[in-house]
């Protein structure tokens, strides 16, 4: 046991010490290699001994938790460990890693301790001089893969830019470090651990202190009375510190072992709560002993991070006034420990302003998390001559040498043509070059566009539905190509199958023997690479070994990337129809993983509570997006390829920079795990759906809710925007497809300099105008959307009779 | 406090599933540990909490299937995760309950068996046109599903074997079809083909067999409780209607018995009617339409309009008030036209008139008895019940003693042929005794036996053999088809179908209101009832006051009563030799028409008459 753990440490250790730049390049050309050669199963093999000893520090959940508290820490070494650490300005971080220091010293890990050692006074030093992003920027001139492995290697760059203040500022650091360095480590497996060594749960556990049990239920009910009997202004913000206080309240009497007074405090209080809570308040009431703690996931979210109110100064003071009159000691000391309370100048927020704000597992986003600047315009697409009839020239294009020879195609680039003020610099991420398919398929989307119906209120898509039959329930997800001649369902049989839909059917490559019989210099020579004796509608794909729950085809139509519950990405070839890599990492269940719209990278999410951003010739993930309370559920690239946005099951949605891996936006309003989301096509806005049946729409510039969509009686599975972005269809288990009018959506949007500066908004009422058409399926939940060039809906699902 | 604690723990346990100290101290004894009561407790306890914590990790997984409900496959999941160990045996979808089952499995059948069963169908896609333009499809609502349109070979294999074994020759093996075919649920997907082989009936109108058994396939769809005919109940009463209605090449032959099959799907007919009759607005106006329609047509042959009135005896009495009653007037000239005619050529058709005319005569004689009792109010509510009723009886009676009853509405949608209802009322208040005088006209001294005017007749012995015997034998001892089936079919205590709303202008039978204009007294008729008579008074006693047997024995003569007999005497003559035999029995039924002086031809014709009973 002992010596396993050594063994994996030491692989941490030595990740550490080698340093960044080497790190990575040798393994990505590694990969690469592999990767390219088309071989079948070379994709688990290729992993070599880092993947394996990957999959075994975090796979073995069964082994007990005195060891797998060391590779909790090891294969984290490679990110959150270092993240963690350039804030150590703040005083509570300083305290997390001398935490980590003395427990490393207490396992006899010399080396991995000096390592850290090293590496945080370096760190401290570099988060005075505040350099990583520069150099991150500068590492951007330099070749994809380098860049990007440095940047990963440099991710403790990211924390800096957020200032390290006072008081406040520097508690919402240490939350923000604090749930990052547990769920990055592989899941709650690590936090576990983390609190079975006394030192270390000392610093994160606060419910030592305690007052006389039998009083909690005083304390609260004297709050509420007081909260009840204040001003209407002030009630509707002091009521949001019941649900959090009721929390910790009930959580300390179960910590501190009064059984008997937990539940009565439950019993008494619970129907206090707002509806939205239920979820999570059905869960702690099944928490009644100590040892349930542990490995609660519930109960670590609210140790480890501080619930987040918006209050106006006014309410705050009240509120301070009577607790320190009443002597309230044991809330105070609450607010303090386990609350992080916004303070704002000026009016208080009405009820609704509140309503539509809060629900998220740890309320409010801080108004400082979404004041980054987020580079949400489009790319210049890259010139390219359509040939107007069928000539069958390609147009060569050059990024720096625009020709113009037709000005008649102006009108369909024209946007894309100007440089967005909004838009992130061409080179800011590194992207794959075009190759000449690509280009010709973006002649023949231009020439699709020409053709495509512009949609309105008065101009409904039709709609038509691809039933999957005899799925038997199992059919877990769905991915149409952007062309719309490939369909792929992911099923719980750990299959996925890939249609054709249209009369071409699908063929793989000949076999190696056969290829070279091929004369190379003939025409037609990727006709006759095809082999036409596999030509089938129908390729099934067998790799996987739980429920497939995430698909996604490459923009190319080259690769498909599923996900499954035996938390690998699998890469799969559809032009020999075999696995090329499976991309392991997550170790829990993948709940869902997508292409980048440029190719090359692609993004996944799942149980562990991170999102990874991967490129397909890298076996590791070039970062590790973690901040969420819970599973992420949903990831979706934005438009531009600069930004990833994650919905998660702790009912926010957050928007990463794949730059530097820093979370730029934290939206928080849904009541519900979040289920599905979607950029519009102009990257200005965010549509994001729940189970509690909603769809909210986000503005990412200025970082505010712009929008409510009710009529959705079930969780929203599907979103997409039209290919002009005047229509949103969303498709639910309710077994409807609902169209709504974008345009209008975010037509008449205030976003004044008070709403953006304070975070305050007010929703217009106005779901039952923007909604066009509710259509029915007979059983069928709508688990896709897609909409065609020519702006056709596809919905897609299977059939389930009730 | 005490108290409190207790309803707390109540409410506890109600929230959760608990799992009992016995539980585990079983499963402790059977790992052969013996465990404190604290412990137990204990480990209860943190057992249920895990289970909890199990289950909800479970639902995860099902919301990422995209499912509502969960599976054992995915609390097996959240117990792998959880590093439990997964629960092996409970894979069935639905959860059911698992036992070791430890068959004996015959290799030796297995291996030559030659229907070795599959497995699941292969998943695919299809793709349908679901909304054009944002508008509905084009294919009407409540069309088959097109998930479901295209069938499985399984479903395909069963649509074949029933069709063969209901039109096939193993009569076992059509039953065992027919009664799958009733019960099984699971075969909606094939409802629109097995209505369209039922629709075959026009095409096999010669064979009265096939016609029997397309009837019955139909009669397994409508009472499939698992069905939901929707739009197909219109397809089926018009098939059921063509057996009803139309002039069957099987009935060109005279031995074909087409009066059964007609009378069977006047039954399955009404069958539909109370049972999916909300399914289709209007179609109770739609049957009475067609039948009035066929019963107006002179054109028509008998049998057509012997269908005619089956089918409105079927569908009630109200039925038979509403259109069989004004047209009797019409219709009996050209009825009586056939009956008189005594050529040799027309025996066949004359044949056919007295079936139709038994069948007029059993409809209005419960359209008499109906009225009497709904004219009756102390003693037909719901309440109170005569013990000599029949079931059909009291089950049609159950109706407010309003009379009016809660027989679907015809005020607005049923044209009646002008002319022929009268009065633009359509819903006359006609009274009892009005309705009885006039049908009087007509029967005679058939229908006031048939009332026995208050006295039991005296039962009969039935002639062997004669089944369906229909006519005037003793209320007790009727076996009426027809009735029988009013009886099956009406929902107990209701006498309308389902969503049809009782009539508003529902007239109770008042006072003698409306004149009888086109009602002749019959000139016989001596006795008028006295106004306010009790309602059995009602009934014009007959002359022959029938006290058992013996007295129809004798009684062969008397005079035609009805307004188009013009009061010809008639005598029904029964030879003395057949004296008291079989053809006394069947004197009661017989039509007493007839005319004096021809008795012998009168005789043979009544007796040819009997061998094709009502």
């Amino acid at each position: 046991m002992a010596a396993l753990a050594e063994e994996q440490t030491e692989v941490a250790v030595k990740l550490e010490a080698e340093g960044p730049p080497t790190l990575l390049p040798p393994q990505a050309g590694d990969a690469a290699g592999e990767g390219g050669g088309g071989t079948t199963n070379n994709g688990p093999n290729g992993g070599g001994g880092n993947a394996a000893a990957a999959s075994s520090a975090g796979g073995d959940g069964g082994t007990p938790k005195p060891s797998v508290a060391v590779p909790a820490v090891a294969p984290a070494g490679a990110a959150p460990v270092p993240a963690a650490a350039p804030e150590a300005g703040a005083p509570h971080d300083r305290q997390t890693l001398l935490a980590v220091l003395q427990f490393l010293r207490q396992s006899n890990l010399r080396e991995a301790e000096e390592a850290l050692r090293r590496e945080a006074r370096l760190l401290e030093e570099a988060a005075a001089g505040c350099s990583a992003p520069g150099e991150a920027d500068g590492a951007g001139a330099e070749a994809a893969s380098a860049l990007l492995s440095r940047v990963t290697a440099s991710a403790p760059g990211p924390a800096a830019p957020e200032p390290p203040g006072t008081g406040a500022s520097g508690a919402a650091a240490a939350a923000v470090s604090g749930s990052a360095t547990c769920p990055a480590a592989p899941g709650k497996v690590g936090s576990v651990a983390v609190e079975d060594q006394p030192d270390v749960s000392a610093v994160l556990s606060a419910y030592n202190q305690q007052g006389d049990p039998t009083m909690y239920e005083e304390y609260y009910s004297g709050l509420k009375h007081f909260i009840e009997c204040s001003l209407d202004c002030h009630r509707a913000e002091l009521s949001q510190l019941f649900y959090p206080l009721f929390v910790h309240m009930y959580l300390e009497l179960v910590y501190n072992q009064h059984e008997n007074e937990a539940k009565s405090f439950f019993e008494k209080f619970h129907g206090d709560q707002e509806c939205y809570y239920q979820d999570d308040l059905r869960v702690l009431s099944s928490l009644t002993k100590k040892e349930h703690m542990k490995g609660n996931e519930t109960m670590l979210d609210f140790r480890t991070s501080k619930f987040v109110l918006r209050i106006s100064r006014d309410s705050y003071q009240l509120l301070k006034r009577h607790l320190q009159e009443k002597q309230n000691n044991q809330i105070w000391n609450i607010v303090q420990e386990h609350l992080y309370i916004d303070i704002f100048d000026g009016m208080p927020r009405s009820k609704q302003q509140i309503d539509a704000m809060v629900g998220s597992l740890a309320g409010e986003a801080k108004r400082e998390a979404n004041k980054s600047k987020v580079f949400f315009g489009l790319l210049k697409e890259p010139e390219i001559e359509v040939p107007l009839d069928d000539e069958d020239e390609e147009g060569e294009n050059e990024e720096g040498k625009p020709k113009k020879k037709k000005p008649k195609k102006d009108n369909i680039g024209s946007k894309s043509k100007k440089q967005d003020p909004n838009a992130p610099p061409q080179n800011r991420i590194p992207l794959p070059e075009l190759k000449d398919s690509d280009k010709l398929d973006k002649i023949m989307n231009m020439k699709e566009t020409t053709k495509r119906v512009r949609l309105g209120p008065d101009c409904l898509p039709s709609i038509c539905f691809y039933t999957f039959l005899n799925a038997y329930q199992g059919l877990t997800a769905v991915d149409v190509t952007d062309d719309s001649s490939l369909i792929a369902g992911g099923f719980a049989d750990s299959t996925v199958r890939v249609w054709s839909v249209t009369p071409k059917k699908l063929r793989s490559v000949k076999q190696a023997a056969d290829l070279s019989l091929i004369d190379k210099e003939s025409d037609d020579v990727l006709e006759r690479i095809m082999d036409e004796k596999t030509a089938s509608e129908l390729k099934i794909l067998y790799g996987h070994s739980g429920p497939v729950y995430g698909a996604s085809f490459s923009p190319d139509r080259n690769y498909l990337l599923s996900s499954s519950e035996d938390g690998t990405v699998r890469l799969w070839s559809l032009q020999t129809f075999t696995c090329l890599v499976g991309y392991k990492g997550h170790n829990y269940p993948v709940w869902d993983t997508q292409f980048s719209p440029y190719g090359y990278y692609f993004v996944s999410g799942g149980h562990d509570r991170v999102a990874r951003l991967w490129a397909t010739d890298h076996y590791q993930p070039l970062r590790i997006f973690a901040g969420h309370l819970a599973d992420v559920n949903c990831t979706r690239f934005h438009p531009n390829s600069n930004y990833v946005a994650t919905g998660s099951a702790d009912r926010t949605v957050r928007l990463w920079d794949v730059l530097n891996g820093n979370c730029v936006r934290i939206f928080t309003g849904h009541k519900g795990p979040i289920h599905s989301l979607t950029f519009s096509p102009n990257g200005r806005f965010l549509a994001t759906g729940a189970t509690d049946g909603r769809v909210l729409l986000w503005d990412i510039g200025h970082g505010l809710m712009v929008g409510e969509l009710k009529g959705h009686t079930d969780t929203v599975c599907s979103l997409r925007f039209s290919r002009d972005g005047e229509i949103l269809a969303s498709g639910s288990m309710d077994n409807t497809v609902r169209l709504w009018d974008a345009v209008k959506a975010f037509e008449d949007l205030e976003t004044d300099d008070f709403t953006t500066a304070t975070g305050h908004i007010t929703l217009p009422e106005n779901s039952q105008e923007l909604l066009l058409g509710t259509y029915m399926t007979k059983s069928t939940p709508v688990v896709h959307l897609h909409f065609t060039r020519r702006n056709l809906v596809l919905a897609a699902g299977a059939y389930s009779p009730q | 406090m005490q108290s409190s604690a207790g309803a707390m723990s109540e409410r506890e346990e109600r929230r959760f599933a608990e799992i009992p100290r016995e539980s585990v101290r079983l499963m402790a004894e059977s790992t052969g540990l013996e465990l404190s009561d604290e412990v137990l407790a204990l480990l209860a306890e943190d057992v249920c909490y895990r289970l909890r914590e199990a289950t909800q990790n479970s639902s995860q997984f099902m919301k990422h299937t995209k499912r509502r409900k969960l599976t054992v496959e995915d609390f097996n999941r959240a117990l792998r995760w959880s590093s439990v160990q997964a629960v092996c045996g409970y894979g069935a979808q639905e959860g059911e309950l698992c036992f070791p089952e430890d068959r004996e499995v015959n290799l030796v059948e297995l291996a030559l068996a030659t229907n070795i069963p599959k497995g699941c169908a292969e998943t695919a896609v299809r793709v349908h046109v679901s909304y054009l333009d944002g508008k509905g499809n084009l294919a009407p609502q409540g069309s088959v599903p097109s998930a479901v349109s295209s069938l499985t070979d399984d479903l395909l294999k069963y649509y074949q074997q029933v069709t063969h074994a209901v039109l096939g020759d193993d009569p076992q093996l059509m039953k065992i079809a027919l009664q799958d075919l009733q019960t099984n649920s699971k075969i909606a997907a094939l409802l629109p083909y097995f209505v369209y082989v039922v629709s075959g009936v026009k095409s096999v109108s010669h064979d009265l067999e096939q016609l029997h058994r397309l009837l019955q396939v139909a009669r397994s769809l409508v009472r499939n409780p698992h069905l939901c005919l929707g739009p197909y109940v219109r397809s089926l009463v018009g098939s059921v209607l063509y057996c009803v209605l139309e002039p069957l090449a099987a009935s060109i032959n005279p031995l074909n018995d087409h009066w059964t099959l007609r009378d069977g799907a006047a039954l399955l007919l009404s069958h539909i009617f109370w049972t999916h009759g909300d399914l289709v607005s209007g179609l109770y106006q739609q049957i009475l339409l067609s039948l009035q329609k066929v019963l107006a047509d002179p054109v028509r042959p008998l049998c057509s309009h012997y269908g005619a009135v089956v089918g409105l005896h079927a569908l009630g009495w109200k039925a038979v008030e509403r259109v069989l009653y004004p047209h009797l007037s019409t219709y009996w000239t050209n009825l009586q036209a056939v009956l008189d005619d005594y050529s040799v050529s027309n025996a066949q058709v004359k044949a056919d008139g007295h079936k139709v005319y038994g069948a007029i005569l059993v409809a209005v004689e419960r359209l008499l008895k109906m009225k009497a009792r709904a004219a009756e109010p102390p003693r037909s509510g719901p309440g109170g019940r005569r013990p000599e009723d029949l079931p059909w009886d009291s089950l049609l009676l159950q109706e407010p003693p309003g009379g009016g009853g809660a027989e679907p509405g015809f005020g607005s949608g049923l044209p009646l042929a002008p002319g022929v209802a009268g009065p633009a009322d359509p819903c006359p208040p006609v009274t009892l005794a009005d309705i009885y005088r006039e049908l009087y006209a007509f029967f005679g001294d058939s229908l006031a036996t048939r009332f026995g005017t208050g006295q039991a007749s005296p039962a009969t012995p039935r002639p062997p053999g004669d089944k369906k015997e229909p006519a005037a034998a003793p209320d007790s001892a009727r076996k009426m088809p027809q009735l029988t089936a009013s009886a099956v079919v009406s929902p107990p205590g209701e006498d309308s179908p389902r969503g049809s709303a009782p009539p508003a202008a529902a007239a109770p039978p008042g006072p003698d209101s409306r004149p009888l204009p086109r009602v002749h007294r019959a000139r016989g008729a001596p006795r008028q009832p006295a106004p306010g008579a009790g309602p059995r008074d009602v009934f014009q006693r007959s002359r022959f006051a029938p006290r058992g047997a013996p007295h129809f024995r004798f009684v062969i003569a008397g005079r035609q009563a009805g307004r188009r007999c013009r009061g010809r005497r008639f005598q029904t003559a029964f030879p003395a030799p057949c004296g008291p035999g079989p053809a006394s029995r069947y004197a009661q039924k017989l039509p007493m028409i007839g005319r004096p002086g021809r008795p012998a031809r009168r005789w043979a014709r009544s007796d040819y008459s009997l061998y094709l009973p009502l």
